[in-house]
């Protein structure tokens, strides 16, 4: 008899079903009236979507909804009770989804919200579904072009961490739109827009962690901000060097850059000297064109940091120039805490044979620091090989 | 004796013996985990499953373990499984769930899967009258009980 079979093993049999044949299971008996519930992951297709099973997730009380929407003719709307579901902790939104605010919405358990590709009715839908979660912490956004929203506002009091990222638009030069953040317990943000919206943090916060990656002009608000971060990430380019350099990172320990496009060694080293507790330092010039030229000066004094904390040295993509080689030599002669060094050779010189007397070079460097582990790496981009056209002599 | 002629008993529920060997008795994750244990012995007490169900649950396993040694032709060897489960499967509703218990027991992880698959495709389209006739589930609701659940989730119940 089926009624013999435990809760557990119904369940499993249920994720066998579809959904909709699952959700029928409940008329059975009083029994199974509550088996489909325990459902841990309810997949539904295409067929199935019409908002109503939404609708009754929330009347069941729902803690958790993640929702995808790959394929559809247009983009739906969900049901107006989603957006006041008091049970609601976690609401994951993707791709075709229509958010459309109509009443008021309230979210009052909402902590996590996931916005990843869905469109907004218009900018007041953002306002009105951002301003219904009084308790959200955690909030990762991903837009995409023409979402109907222009300027992004993140006003959410208790916010404490921030993924924003928006992609690369044609006419980015000629963008007039912006991402204002206004939440002052903000603790980390991550903000990639390529877009070439403008940036702003509207009300005081201390961030300790933060990765910016913009393509335009950082405004002097923003500088308060980070001065008291910890961690930091950035995409070093013309128009964002002017606010990383002229700021001094009294409380920061450890820096990735990326520069794009730029002549960065200069800057980097200005960023070393404004960073007096700094320990690790990541340096990561994949996206930097190969060919653009970059020069070298030699500071003047040796940054504090080199002297007292510097411990961790990473470079990511090394691609041996002249200039390069002088930065290295620099940061070995200078670094007295210096435990760790990682080098991974660009994949490019790799495929041209250059690694073996480009790693006897790194070796041969002197070094201050005794306690000092010289390690490489051997990572192989394979746009590279790309690029230069696959040959079997190379392997 | 290589370590793979070792033979295992296991006693059903009746006590009768089934003389299997190790990697056979292994496909038992709870027997594999009593033998990793360090539980030694050759006879092994399964208790709740009686003689017919464990004799199926050792046919499958054997099955499984004859066809996973076989080297080189895999794809006809996959093939050749896939039709033994088809064939293994297809048994009374009361055998079935027999089997669907012993295997969640004994945790034999492949068995569970094919039981509760025939069953859900046994549901799949079906009307709440025809599961309710075909797995003997007794409607405890009262008609106007029912009538709510109904209203509750209409669309699940719309063609």
């Amino acid at each position: 008899m089926i009624n013999n079979l435990p809760d557990d093993l119904l369940v499993h049999i249920l994720l066998h079903v579809p959904i909709k044949d699952a959700v029928s299971t409940m008329i059975l008996s009083k029994r199974w009236r509550s088996i489909w519930t325990m459902l841990p992951a309810l997949d539904y297709d295409d067929s199935d979507i019409d908002g109503k099973w939404i609708a009754n997730a929330v009347y069941r009380k729902i803690r958790e909804l993640i929702f995808i929407l790959n394929w559809s003719a247009k983009p739906i709307n969900l049901p107006n009770s989603l957006y006041t579901c008091d049970t609601l902790v976690s609401l994951v939104l993707s791709k075709k989804i229509n958010v459309e605010i109509v009443t008021p919405a309230c979210l009052p358990s909402l902590t996590r919200l996931w916005l990843l590709s869905v469109v907004f009715k218009d900018e007041d839908s953002l306002v009105g579904l951002l301003s219904s979660c009084p308790i959200l912490r955690n909030l990762y956004v991903v837009r995409r072009n023409e979402d109907n929203v222009t300027n992004f506002n993140v006003k959410i009091y208790f916010l404490e961490t921030l993924v924003y990222v928006n992609e690369y638009k044609e006419d980015f030069e000629d963008s007039n739109g912006s991402l204002v953040i206004n939440s002052p317990t903000l603790k980390t943000a991550i903000i990639c827009d390529y877009s070439g919206d403008s940036f702003l943090i509207e009300n005081k916060c201390f961030l300790d962690k933060a990765s910016i990656k913009v393509l335009n002009h950082l405004g002097d608000d923003i500088r308060i901000f980070i001065s008291s971060l910890i961690r930091l990430d950035v995409l070093l380019n013309n128009p964002t060097v002017g606010c990383f350099t002229t700021i001094n990172f009294s409380q920061l320990i450890e820096r990735r850059i990326q520069p794009y496009e730029f002549d960065w060694l200069k800057p980097l080293m200005i960023l070393v000297q404004n960073s007096p507790k700094l320990k690790v330092l990541l340096i990561d010039v994949m996206d930097q064109d190969d060919d653009f030229p970059i020069s070298w000066h030699h500071p003047g004094s040796v940054p504090k940091c080199l002297l007292t904390n510097l411990e961790i040295f990473e470079w990511k993509e090394y691609g041996g120039k002249f200039e390069e080689k002088e930065l290295v030599k620099y940061i070995f002669a200078n670094s007295r805490c210096l435990k760790r060094a990682a080098i991974s050779i660009r994949s490019k010189c790799i495929l041209e044979g250059k690694e073996k007397t480009m790693v006897d070079e790194l070796k041969s460097m002197p070094r201050i620091s005794e306690s000092h582990a010289l390690m490489f790496e051997t990572v192989i981009d394979w746009r590279d090989i790309y690029r230069k056209g696959f040959n079997a002599a190379t392997w | 004796m290589s370590e793979s002629n070792k033979k295992i008993s296991l006693i059903s529920s009746e006590g009768e013996a089934f003389e299997v060997s190790e990697a056979v008795a292994r496909e038992f994750e709870i027997v594999a985990h009593m033998l990793e244990d360090g539980c030694s012995g050759s006879s092994i007490p399964i208790t709740t499953v009686d003689s017919n169900i464990l004799g199926k649950v050792i046919e499958y396993c054997t099955k499984h373990v004859e066809v996973g040694n076989v080297e080189g032709n895999s794809e006809k060897a996959e093939k050749d499984l896939e039709e033994f489960d088809k064939r293994f499967i297809a048994v009374e509703m009361n055998t079935l769930f027999s089997l669907i218990l012993a295997a969640n027991y004994l945790n034999v992880k492949g068995l569970l899967n094919i039981g509760c698959q025939k069953v859900a495709d046994t549901i799949k389209d079906m009307k709440p009258e025809e599961v309710r006739s075909i797995f003997n589930i007794e409607n405890d609701y009262t008609p106007a009980e029912e009538e709510v659940v109904r209203k509750e989730n209409e669309w699940a119940f719309q063609p």
